[in-house]
C-alpha cells in the first residue's frame, strides 16, 4: 500500500511544472526528461508520415525468419495504415475503434479495442512512428542515448498486460525513425526498418 | 338497514344507540387489538413490497411477447436481473491527461477498497485474467470455431487461395504476428485466436496502463466496477456507500471527473427525496391543517378529534390488510392512506355541526351538544361512507393486485374512521361548545357567500356550466393518455443523463431488452440459442446491433462442437490440409507433421456449460445462466446497442419463430401493462359513478344528479385542463379522481342533507331553526370548505413533489377539489339571498 501511494504521489508530482519541483524529481526520471527534451529537439511530433518498411519476423519454431515489405501511412487523426505488398497482399488499419484487416481490398476481419494484446502493440508502433514520446512514457520506461549520428532508445514495459507480450522495444533513428526491434516475451522478435518518404509536422 | 329508514327519527335512534359508552369501549378494544396485531406482524418481519412489478397482474407480466412466459419463470428472470442490476455499480474516472486519469482511478479505487463496503472492486487489469481464460478453453480449441470460420471451412475449396489461409498468412507477415505467432503449432490457422475475439463481449474499453481505458473526446476514461456487499435498498447501506463515494470523489485530483451509474444511486436518491419531501411537504401540510383547525375552533383538543378518526381508520385498515395479504405494497400504503383522507370530512362535519349547535341553542345547558351534533350528521356521514366505500370497492373488482389492495385498505380505513366518529367523538368532546370561535364568523361569511353563489336554477349559470362540461368532454375525447413507464422515473434528469452517458461510453448490455431461452436440457438449450445466435450475428454485421452475449458464444452445442472438430480434421489437419499449405508458404514444411500430431494428441473433450460455469473465465458472464427451473433449463441472451425501433421489431420477431424463445421489452411491457390498467380503471371509475348514482337515486330520487354533478364536472375539467396545459395524463391522475369523487360526494350529500334537515327543522322543531347566520347549511358548507382546504394541504401539496407519481396525483387532486368546492353549491341551493333556507325550492325539487 505504501509503495503504491508512493508511486501515486510520484506521478502526481511529475505533472507539476518542472521548475517548481526540480529538486524532487528522481534521477532516472530526470534523465528520461532530458532525453525526451533532446529527442524533441531532434525530431518533431509528426502529424502525418508516409513511407515504406521492411519487416523481418523471427519465430522460435521456424528455422528461417519471415520477410515482408510494404508501405505505411500514419495520420494522427485517423490512425495507422499498414499495407503489406509481398509476399502476401494485406492491409491493416489501426485506429481508435480497433483493427480492420482487408485482403485484396475486401474487409475480412476486424477486432475491437477491447483485445489488449493485439491493440497495444499496434498503438506502440503508431506512437513510435509519430514520435509521441509522452504516450510511450505511459506504457514504458525509456532509456537511451543521443549523439551526432542519431539516437537509440530502449523501451521496457511498465504495463502488466503489455509485458506479457513484449519484453522490450529498441528504436533508433536520426531526423526520423529508421529502425525498430520488438523483443517478444516468448523469445520471438520483430525487426522493422523504415524509410520515410514524406511527413508533415504538427502545427 | 334500509337507506329509506334513515329518516330523522331513525337516525336519532341509531345515533343514541351508538353513543352508548359500551359500544365505544368495544371499538377501543378492537383498535387496541389492531395496534397489537400490527406491531406483532412487524416484529415477525412482515415485509412491505417496493417492487413496482408486484402491483401488476401476474398473467400479463411478459407483456409484448406473443407467447407469455410462465409466471414463475418471468418472476425469476425479473429477480435475477434486478439482483444483477442491483449488485453492481460502474464508475468512469476521467481526465484530460492520460497519466492523471490513471492516478485518479487508482486513488478512487483505493478509497473504495479502504471503505470495506464492497464485495469487490474491479479496476486494475492483471495477467491472471488472460491466463485463466486460456486454461479453460485451450484444451477444447479444435471444437471451437467462429461462425465465419465455420462457414468458410465448410464452403471454400481447399487450396492455396483459401481465404482463411490467406488471412492467417497475412497476419503472420504483419505487425500482428506477435499476437498469433506464439501459437503457431497449436493453432496454425489462428482459428482459436479468431474464435476468442468473436466470443468475447465487445467493449470500447481496452486494457491500458493497467486499467480498462477508453479515450473519447479529449478525455481518457478509466473504468472501475464494484460489486456491492449489501442490499442496495437498505437505507443504512446506501448512506454508508454515499459517504464512501463522497470521500473517494473528494480525493480526486483537480480536473478529474467522475461518472457513476448504478441502481443504488437511484434508490438512494429516491429515498433521500422521499425523506426530504415527507419532512417538507408532509410537515408543511400537517402544520397547515393544525393551524387551520386551531384557528377555527380555538381548541387543541379539536385537533386531536379531527385526526383521531384518520389514525384509527389507518390502523384498522393496516391490520386487516396485513391479515389478508401476504405482502403489502408500499404504494398501497401511500395511496390507500390518501384515500382515507376523505375521512377527515367525517370529523370536520362532526366538529362543525357541534359548533353549529352552540349558535343554534346556547341556553339549554343540559343538552349534550356532541350527541346532538352526531344525530344531525348521522345520515350524511353514513351515506358518505356508503357511497365512498362503494366507489373505492369498485376498484377492488379490477383484476390487478395493487388496486385490490388499495380498495380493501381504503374501504376498511373509511369504516374505521366512521366508527371512531360515531362511537368516540361525542364522548370525547366537551358538553358545551364555545361561542366565540372564528368558526362562527367563517360560517357567517360562507353563508353570505353562498347566498350569492351562482346556481343552475339561473339559465345563464346553467349555460356556462353546460358549455364548460361540453368543452371539457371535447378535450377529453382528444386526450392522449401517456402510459410510458419512463414518465414515472423518479430520478432527476441529471442522474439519468449521467446513467445514459455511462451506458453510451461503455456500450454495456441493455437491461430492459433481452431474450429468455428455455429447453428440456442443456444441449437442447444450446442448440436453440445457436439458432438465435445466427440471426443476431447478422444484425451485428449490419450494425443494427452493437453486440450480444449468450452462453452459446462460449459453449457451442455438442453437435456444433463435433462439426467443428470434423471440419478441423477434414480441412485443416489432413496431410494436404490448410495447415500443411501454411507451413509450405512460410518455408517450413517440416512443421506440418508436428501440427498434425498436436491435433491428434488432443482428446477433443466436449466443453460443457458446467465447465464454463466452473471456470474463472465464465465468471464475468455467469448471469447468462438461469439454471434449472420447472423441469427445464433456461438462459438469458442479452443485447447491447440496439440501433433503432425497427431493430426492436426484428428482435421481437426472432422470438416469434420459436415458442421457447421469449423476447422481453421491459419498457414496452410495463408501459402496455400500465395502459391496460389505466383502461380498466377508466371503466371502473365509470362503474363507480354508476353505482353511487344508483345508491343516491334510491335515497334521493331524481335529484341524485345534483350531488353527482359537481365531482363529475370537476373531474372532467381537471383532466381537460391538465391535458390542455400540456401535462401528461396517466393512471395516477385517474386514481386521484377517485379521491375527488369521494370528497365531492361528501360535499354534495352533506349540503343536501343539511338543507333537508333545515326544511324539516322549519316544519318540525322550530326551536332548532334560527335561520340567518346560525343556519345549519352554512356550518355544513364551512365543514366542506375546511375539508377541501385540509385535502388540498394534505394531497394538493403533493403537486410540489419531484416524484412524478405523487406530482401527478397531487395536481389532479388540487384541480379536482377546487372544482368540487366551486361547483357543489351551484347544484344545491342551500341559502337564499334573504338568508333563509330555500324551502320553496326544496318543495319543488322534492316533487321532481
Amino acid at each position: 500500500m505504501r509503495c503504491s501511494r508512493f508511486c501515486v504521489a510520484l506521478i502526481f508530482l511529475l505533472s507539476f511544472p518542472r521548475a517548481l519541483l526540480a529538486d524532487e524529481i528522481p534521477h532516472r526520471e530526470a534523465k528520461t526528461r532530458e532525453l525526451i527534451a533532446q529527442l524533441e529537439q531532434r525530431i518533431e511530433l509528426a502529424e502525418t508520415i508516409k513511407g515504406t518498411f521492411n519487416q523481418r519476423k523471427t519465430i522460435s519454431v521456424l528455422p528461417e525468419p519471415l520477410h515482408s515489405h510494404g508501405t505505411f501511412g500514419y495520420d494522427r487523426r485517423t490512425g495507422l495504415e499498414w499495407e503489406t505488398l509481398a509476399p502476401i497482399a494485406n492491409r491493416l488499419v489501426f485506429d481508435d475503434q480497433g483493427i480492420r484487416q482487408s485482403v485484396d481490398g475486401q474487409a475480412v476481419w476486424e477486432i475491437d479495442v477491447s483485445q489488449p494484446a493485439v491493440v497495444t502493440v499496434t498503438r506502440v508502433i503508431s506512437s513510435v512512428l509519430a514520435a509521441d514520446w509522452s504516450t510511450l512514457q505511459d506504457y514504458f520506461s525509456l532509456s537511451g542515448s543521443i549523439d551526432e549520428q542519431g539516437w537509440q532508445l530502449r523501451l521496457e514495459p511498465d504495463d502488466v498486460v503489455l509485458a506479457e507480450i513484449v519484453s522490450a522495444i529498441a528504436v533508433s533513428g536520426n531526423r526520423v525513425l529508421s529502425r525498430m526491434t520488438l523483443l517478444e516475451a516468448n523469445g520471438d522478435r520483430t525487426e522493422i526498418t523504415f524509410s520515410v518518404h514524406g511527413s508533415t509536422e504538427q502545427p | 338497514m334500509s337507506i329509506h329508514s334513515l329518516a330523522p327519527q331513525t337516525s336519532t335512534r341509531f345515533a343514541r344507540l351508538f353513543s352508548r359508552p359500551s359500544f365505544g369501549l368495544v371499538w377501543l378494544a378492537v383498535v387496541l387489538c389492531c395496534a397489537l396485531w400490527v406491531v406483532a406482524a412487524l416484529f415477525r418481519g412482515y415485509s412491505f413490497d417496493t417492487r413496482i412489478l408486484a402491483l401488476l397482474p401476474e398473467s400479463s407480466q411478459s407483456g409484448a411477447s406473443e407467447q407469455a412466459m410462465s409466471t414463475q419463470l418471468s418472476t425469476r428472470v425479473d429477480e435475477h436481473l434486478a439482483e444483477l442490476a442491483g449488485q453492481r455499480m460502474i464508475f468512469l474516472v476521467s481526465h484530460r491527461d492520460r497519466r492523471q486519469s490513471a492516478v485518479a482511478a487508482a486513488g478512487f479505487a483505493d478509497a473504495l477498497n479502504e471503505s470495506q463496503l464492497f464485495a469487490g472492486v474491479q479496476g486494475r487489469v492483471g495477467k491472471q485474467q488472460t491466463a485463466n481464460w486460456r486454461r479453460t478453453f485451450f484444451p477444447h480449441r479444435f471444437n471451437l470455431l467462429s461462425r465465419e470460420a465455420r462457414q468458410t471451412l465448410a464452403m471454400a475449396d481447399i487450396d492455396q487461395q483459401h481465404p482463411l489461409l490467406q488471412q492467417a498468412l497475412a497476419r503472420l507477415y504483419s505487425p500482428m504476428a506477435s499476437a498469433v505467432a506464439p501459437n503457431l503449432l497449436d493453432d496454425p490457422l489462428q482459428l482459436f485466436f479468431t474464435w476468442q475475439l468473436d466470443a468475447a463481449p465487445k467493449s470500447p474499453f481496452s486494457a491500458e496502463n493497467g486499467w480498462l481505458t477508453r479515450e473519447y473526446g479529449d478525455r481518457v476514461y478509466r473504468l472501475i466496477s464494484v460489486s456491492l456487499a449489501g442490499d442496495p435498498y437498505d437505507l443504512d447501506y446506501q448512506q454508508a456507500i454515499n459517504l464512501a463515494l463522497d470521500r473517494a470523489q473528494s480525493g480526486l485530483p483537480a480536473g478529474a471527473q467522475l461518472l457513476s451509474s448504478g441502481l443504488l444511486i437511484h434508490a438512494a436518491h429516491g429515498a433521500a427525496q422521499a425523506r426530504q419531501e415527507i419532512s417538507t411537504i408532509g410537515l408543511g401540510s400537517l402544520l397547515g391543517i393544525g393551524l387551520l383547525l386551531i384557528y377555527c375552533f380555538r381548541r387543541a383538543r379539536f385537533l386531536l378529534l379531527a385526526f383521531l378518526p384518520i389514525a384509527t381508520g389507518w390502523l384498522f385498515a393496516l391490520a386487516i390488510c396485513i391479515s389478508l395479504f401476504d405482502s403489502l405494497h408500499l404504494v398501497t400504503l401511500v395511496f390507500g392512506a390518501s384515500l382515507i383522507g376523505v375521512a377527515i370530512d367525517y370529523s370536520l362535519h362532526y366538529l362543525c355541526a357541534y359548533s353549529a349547535g352552540s349558535a343554534a341553542i346556547n341556553t339549554d345547558n343540559n343538552r349534550h351538544h356532541g350527541k346532538a351534533a352526531l344525530i344531525r350528521i348521522m345520515p350524511g356521514i353514513s351515506l358518505g361512507l356508503l357511497s365512498s366505500a362503494l366507489a373505492y370497492a369498485a376498484q377492488g373488482a379490477a383484476p390487478f393486485p395493487g388496486l385490490r389492495q388499495m380498495a380493501v385498505f381504503s374501504v376498511c380505513g373509511l369504516l374505521g374512521a366512521w366508527l371512531t366518529v360515531v362511537l368516540w367523538l361525542p364522548h370525547l368532546s366537551p358538553r358545551q361548545p364555545r361561542l366565540d370561535t372564528p368558526i362562527h364568523r367563517l360560517a357567517a361569511l360562507l353563508a353570505r357567500l353562498l347566498a350569492r353563489w351562482p346556481n343552475v336554477a339561473s339559465a345563464r349559470v346553467a349555460i356556462v356550466l353546460a358549455t364548460l362540461a361540453v368543452l371539457g368532454l371535447y378535450q377529453l375525447s382528444q386526450l392522449d393518455f401517456n402510459d410510458d413507464v419512463r414518465q414515472l422515473q423518479t430520478s432527476p434528469q441529471a442522474l439519468l443523463q449521467e446513467d445514459a452517458q455511462v451506458q453510451s461510453l461503455t456500450r454495456a448490455v441493455d437491461p430492459s431488452h433481452y431474450f429468455v431461452v428455455s429447453a428440456a436440457d442443456e444441449q437442447a438449450l444450446l442448440e436453440r440459442e445457436e439458432k438465435l445466435h445466427g440471426a443476431l450475428d447478422e444484425l451485428v454485421d449490419t450494425d443494427q446491433l452493437y453486440d450480444f452475449q449468450a452462453i452459446s458464444k462460449w459453449v457451442p452445442s455438442f453437435a456444433t462442437q463435433e462439426q467443428n472438430r470434423a471440419l478441423n480434421q477434414r480441412v485443416v489437419h489432413t496431410r494436404e490440409g490448410l495447415a500443411t499449405m501454411l507451413t509450405r508458404a512460410i518455408g517450413s514444411p517440416n512443421l506440418a507433421e508436428q501440427m498434425q500430431a498436436r491435433f491428434a494428441e488432443n482428446p477433443g473433450d466436449k466443453l460443457t456449460i458446467t465447465d464454463w460455469l466452473a471456470s474463472e473465465a465464465g465468471h464475468s458472464q455467469r448471469f447468462l445462466w438461469l439454471g434449472e427451473f420447472e423441469q427445464q433449463v433456461h438462459s438469458l441472451v442479452l443485447v447491447a446497442g440496439i440501433g433503432d425501433e425497427p431493430t426492436l421489431g426484428q428482435l421481437a420477431s426472432l422470438a416469434g419463430d420459436d415458442d421457447q424463445i421469449y423476447f422481453v421489452d421491459k419498457v414496452e411491457a410495463i408501459s402496455s401493462l400500465l395502459e391496460g390498467h389505466r383502461r380498466q380503471l377508466q371503466i371502473w371509475i365509470g362503474m363507480a359513478y354508476g353505482a353511487v348514482l344508483a345508491l343516491l337515486a334510491w335515497r334521493y330520487g331524481r335529484v341524485a344528479w345534483r350531488i353527482m354533478a359537481a365531482p363529475a364536472i370537476a373531474s372532467v375539467l381537471s383532466l381537460a385542463i391538465l391535458d390542455w396545459g400540456g401535462f401528461t395524463v396517466n393512471i395516477f391522475n385517474l386514481l386521484a379522481l377517485l379521491l375527488v369523487l369521494g370528497i365531492g360526494l361528501d360535499a354534495g350529500i352533506f349540503l343536501w342533507e343539511s338543507r333537508l334537515g333545515e326544511s324539516e327543522n322549519h316544519q318540525g322543531d322550530p326551536a332548532e331553526s334560527t335561520g340567518g347566520e346560525g343556519n345549519q347549511a352554512s356550518y355544513t358548507w364551512a365543514a366542506v370548505t375546511m375539508a377541501a382546504i385540509t385535502t388540498l394541504l394534505a394531497f394538493g401539496l403533493l403537486s410540489l413533489s419531484a416524484t412524478p407519481v405523487l406530482h401527478q396525483f397531487g395536481i389532479t387532486v388540487l384541480l379536482g377539489i377546487v372544482g368540487v368546492w366551486c361547483l357543489a353549491p351551484c347544484f344545491i341551493k342551500t341559502i337564499c339571498e334573504d338568508g333563509t333556507s330555500p324551502a320553496k325550492l326544496v318543495a319543488t325539487v322534492a316533487s321532481e
